[in-house]
């Protein structure tokens, strides 16, 4: 919400962008920190050994150790934490590219079409995000095993290629339909098809929207456990969360620090994606578009 | 491309690949290049020591095992999937109540009698096979036998300046001394809801003589006055300080037993445990402190031990495998071979084949609290088997939710006896299949 | 805004192949196995067909009942909180403060630890009896309370967990926010409103189409929570925190009932729908789609 600067003000009133800017920051920082307070404390967990991390509440160590990065790199298993990230990679990244794609395509048909029997197939989109996902997990899985598709990671990125999540459909949906039509209609009375229209017009205007689907795609995919659970059975391509869960265990001592560690590495990912996609949310796309 | 030729072409390998298989035997024998699949759980050390057992395995036997391992979080759950869609792996770890689950007429699992030549079943006693027979098959072999002992923090009682209780009424008593000489947070004993059931169970069985459920008649073995003196002993020990109320448990929220605050710095000192995983409760101990074995606790006139002593975990073949020999081969490495034997250790317990036994106990590979809990195993009256059922997660959950209500004071004491033996008795009719 | 009705059916076809291909025998599937007695080991075939016999067990299931009301409880407070409290803050980081990327990240990073198994034992610990916040609690003058020892508040640590990942919703307002050209604000300001006037008379009405969405996604996401209650308190104490999810996955893989859990998942897929469609109906009396104007321009 930027605005033109208000008029100077004299007395008192000259100090108030100053108490306004310390309130303003005061709350941001109170809750900032409380925010981020369980991650530094899962940071500060990773250096400790394992016998400070459940004794102690304060996130600095005392006697700082390097220990669980070192053990939870190297893993207890034949491959070390680099393949788990990388299996990881080769999984989110294919999904995050198609979901992106079809969902766009397909929201557009619903936003800017009267496709026959539209609110039926719309219905159907916001179904498929209702129903608890346990359930299906058995049928799914009897499914793609008739594919074949069982120990790859096909069926954790295919359906997405089809804009199955309707999560992610709805929200351009949304976004599309919150645009004036004046820029498209003017497209199209210059002589562009529909598709140019999308890719040339539209997509750049909601470009922040495209950005935030990437971003939650990539980060729940980051934390599925239950769908490469039962899909994967072999160890070497066993994603990030398989791997973090995998020495925690009914008959032995769990090392903390090695999962704590593990988990602020594989966090990193997804911060650098936020930082690297922040600048499409600092600059305002849409500046200038409308006029003229 | 001419369509004829392409078409003749097709026949012809077909024909052929036919032909092949025609001739090639039903069952390849053992040969390198055979891949066995292996699915188990563990923790660290678990995965490296039996990933090195399967690395000797292949070097001695040329078959290549595959391992397919987890924490045990979701094992259970991708196991039950993979049967259910028919792709579970050869060998299979399996946990003792599991068996009620997949193979409850014995056709669920492989039938190991038939493998007799390569898996050496003489070096397990009849009662141990018996806990892997359903329906009269042989279907899971164990590869540990475990009981509930009672294992204290010496190090907390010496403080309080007292011995460990060597019977119940002495239990009950250290409730009281160890509020006064340490505090309002020190308890003699702790555990999860699961564990107390285990302990009250203990407590009845040595009454009755019998086990606690009968799969036969889908009921409760034992009388409603049986059931008063379950809830009577939630409600005592809880009141008398022995173990710690629900509300201080439930404050520390849903931790295991060993990573709770007050078990790491001794406060909650003591626990009633298997004495195959006893080592990941001493491990998390903080600094100078010691677990003892503690008597085994005994009512007067006790019938039976009231020890719930079955296979700490088993291994299992798939019913449907391709290669049973190799499955046998391997399961006799990994129990009998003295290579899979000190490969493995005691990371799943202390083994129960006589092999396995007599060669840690010769390299003195069993540690001493492993060996007096054995000692106390041995020596004890064990007569009773119990039911499976009584692990499965319905009726476990039905015992809980009762003594919890009880634990928050919506059930009177008596209430919850009668609850326990009318609710125990319809879940065990509902659930046992 | 096309005319062309089969163009938009092209682009629309990739959906209706993939619900066809990956979705709808798993949906019809789930649905039937909820009218059997089917056990989660047992081979698809195996299974007793029951009729309506799970959905009667249902009626009569008091821990069914108890399930449902504490997971109407927890969408009713979380939903609106959720909603206010992150558009709150990202009106608040709109404006061009210096480090405004910093806390944009701050705020955004609880949603990305998401349903890690890290944030579960933090959050263990930060509400135990001698955790962080009776720490503080106890700082300030105030007692400790057994926050997840006590059934009516060990509830408030799941809810907290779900406002703590307020970042989600906050990112998807912000890009809201950002769509709004900003010469509409300028011609306010010259023609002389007020901030807290041009909030509500542009801003709001701009933001509705992205409100709502916001509105029906986490009220769809606060039915089906599950890693808080599963990790942190294990439904209890006594069922206290035990919502409808946790009970569905635990009468599956736990109990091994699949036919009830099926039941319980559908009858879950009801309410929603239920109240989706409630919101979606009340659409046009709150939400204003700029492509719905007659005129172009504005002002």
């Amino acid at each position: 919400m930027a605005s033109s600067l208000n008029p100077v003000d004299h007395g008192w009133r000259k100090h108030l962008p100053l108490v306004n800017a310390f309130v303003r920051y005061g709350l941001l920082i109170l809750v900032g920190f409380l925010m981020i307070y369980p991650l530094l404390w899962m940071i500060g967990g990773a250096f400790k050994n394992n016998a400070e991390i459940f004794s102690s509440v304060g996130f600095i160590p005392k006697a700082p150790t390097t220990d669980g990065f070192i053990n939870g790199w190297k893993t207890s298993t034949e491959y070390s934490f680099a393949t788990y990230l990388l299996n990881t990679m080769k999984i989110v990244v294919p999904k995050v590219i198609v979901t992106v794609i079809s969902s766009v395509i397909v929201a557009y048909g619903f936003a800017r079409f009267a496709i026959p029997g539209r609110k039926w197939l719309f219905a159907l989109l916001m179904a498929t995000v209702l129903l608890p996902k346990s359930v299906l997990l058995i049928p799914q899985y009897l499914m793609f095993r008739e594919f074949g598709w069982l120990d790859t990671y096909l069926p954790l990125y295919a359906p997405q290629a089809f804009a199955t999540e309707g999560f992610f459909v709805f929200m351009i949906i949304q976004f599309m339909r919150s645009l004036p039509l004046d820029m498209e209609e003017a497209a199209v009375m210059d002589g562009c098809n529909s598709f140019q229209v999308l890719t040339l017009i539209v997509c750049p205007v909601i470009l922040p929207a495209i950005i935030s689907v990437a971003l939650f795609q990539f980060m729940w995919s980051m934390n599925d456990f239950l769908q490469p659970l039962i899909y994967l059975s072999s160890v070497e391509k066993y994603p990030v969360a398989l791997a973090l869960k995998m020495s925690i265990d009914v008959t032995e001592a769990t090392s903390w620090n090695e999962i704590l560690a593990m988990s602020t590495i594989a966090l990193a990912p997804s911060l650098i994606l936020f930082f690297v996609a922040q600048k499409y949310f600092v600059e305002g796309v849409t500046s200038g578009a409308v006029k003229g | 491309m001419n369509a004829y030729r392409l078409h003749r072409r097709y026949i012809l390998l077909g024909a052929s690949a036919a032909a092949l298989s025609a001739c090639s035997k039903p069952r390849p024998a053992p040969t390198s290049g055979r891949e066995l699949r292996m699915s188990w759980w563990g923790g660290s050390s678990a995965h490296k020591a039996t990933l090195e057992a399967l690395r000797l395995f292949e070097e001695k036997h040329g078959i290549r095992v595959r391992g397919e391992y987890t924490g045990f979080a979701g094992h259970l759950e991708r196991l039950t999937t993979q049967i259910a869609g028919g792709t579970a792996p050869d060998v299979m770890q399996i946990n003792w109540y599991w068996q009620t689950l997949f193979s409850r007429d014995g056709t669920g699992f492989y039938d190991l009698s038939k493998l007799r030549e390569t898996l050496d079943l003489s070096q397990f006693d009849a009662r141990t096979l018996s806990m892997g027979t359903n329906k009269g098959v042989l279907n899971a072999i164990a590869v540990s036998n475990a009981a509930r002992l009672f294992y204290l923090n010496q190090t907390t009682y010496q403080k309080a300046g007292l011995s460990l209780p060597t019977t119940w009424d002495e239990l009950f008593a250290r409730g009281p001394q160890f509020k006064t000489r340490l505090g309002q947070g020190y308890y003699p004993l702790d555990g999860l809801f699961l564990e107390f059931i285990a302990l009250a169970r203990t407590y009845v069985v040595q009454g009755t003589g019998k086990p606690l459920i009968n799969a036969e008649t889908k009921s409760l073995n034992c009388t409603r006055a049986d059931m008063y003196d379950f809830a009577g002993l939630y409600a005592r020990m809880t009141r008398d300080h022995v173990w710690p109320s629900a509300q201080v448990r439930a404050s520390y929220g849903n931790v295991a037993q060993q990573e709770m605050r007050p078990w790491i710095n001794g406060q909650f000192a003591g626990t009633f445990q298997w004495n195959s995983s006893i080592d990941k409760y001493s491990d998390t101990l903080a600094a100078k402190q010691t677990l003892a074995l503690a008597p085994y606790l005994l009512r007067p006139g006790a019938k039976d031990a009231g020890m719930m002593y079955r296979p700490a975990m088993m291994f299992a073949v798939n019913a449907k495998t391709p290669y049973p020999d190799e499955s046998a081969l391997l399961i006799e490495f990994l129990l009998n071979d003295p290579d899979g034997i000190r490969a493995m250790g005691l990371k799943r317990g202390v083994p129960v084949s006589k092999a396995a036994r007599t060669l840690l106990d010769k390299e003195g590979l069993i540690t001493p609290i492993q060996r007096q809990s054995e000692a106390q195993l041995a020596a004890a009256q064990i007569h009773v088997v119990e039911s499976p059922w009584f692990e499965h997660p319905r009726v476990r959950d039905g015992f809980q939710d009762i003594l919890e209500a009880m634990g928050y004071g919506r059930l009177s004491e008596r209430e919850a006896g009668d609850r326990l033996y009318d609710d125990i008795n319809a879940i065990l009719h509902r659930v046992v299949r | 805004m096309y005319s062309n009705k089969w163009i938009g059916s092209l682009y629309v076809t990739p959906f209706v192949i993939g619900f066809l291909l990956f979705t709808a025998f798993p949906f019809v599937a789930s649905f039937l196995l909820s009218l059997t007695d089917a056990r989660l080991q047992d081979q698809l075939g195996a299974a007793n067909f029951v009729g309506l016999s799970n959905y009667s067990e249902m009626a009569a299931d008091s821990t069914f009942r108890q399930s449902l009301g504490v997971t109407f409880a927890y969408v009713f407070i979380t939903v609106p909180l959720k909603l206010a409290f992150a558009l709150f803050i990202a009106v608040v980081l709109n404006f061009k403060l210096k480090g405004i990327g910093l806390f944009r990240t701050a705020f955004y990073l609880p949603s990305i630890l998401g349903g890690s198994v890290a944030i579960a034992v933090v959050w263990r610990f930060v509400f135990a009896g001698d955790g962080l916040l009776n720490q503080a609690l106890s700082g300030i003058g105030i007692g400790s309370v057994n926050w997840l020892g006590e059934p009516t508040t060990a509830m408030f640590s799941i809810v907290l967990l779900r406002l703590w990942q307020f970042g989600s919703a906050m990112v998807v307002f912000l890009a809201g926010l950002k769509a709004i050209p900003e010469d509409l604000y300028e011609a306010a300001d010259l023609d002389g409103a007020s901030r807290l006037k041009q909030f509500f008379l542009i801003t709001l009405p701009l933001l509705t189409p992205v409100l709502f969405f916001n509105f029906i996604m986490q009220i769809v996401q606060a039915f089906q929570e599950f890693n808080g209650p599963y990790i942190i308190t294990a439904g209890g104490p006594l069922k206290s925190s035990y919502l409808l999810p946790l009970m569905i996955y635990e009468e599956a893989f736990k109990y091994f009932n699949l036919g009830y859990s099926s039941a319980l998942s559908w009858v879950l897929f009801i309410i929603i729908a239920l109240f989706t469609a409630v919101a979606f109906w009340s659409q046009k009396h709150w939400v204003f789609y700029a492509q719905d104007r007659d005129d172009k321009g504005g002002h």
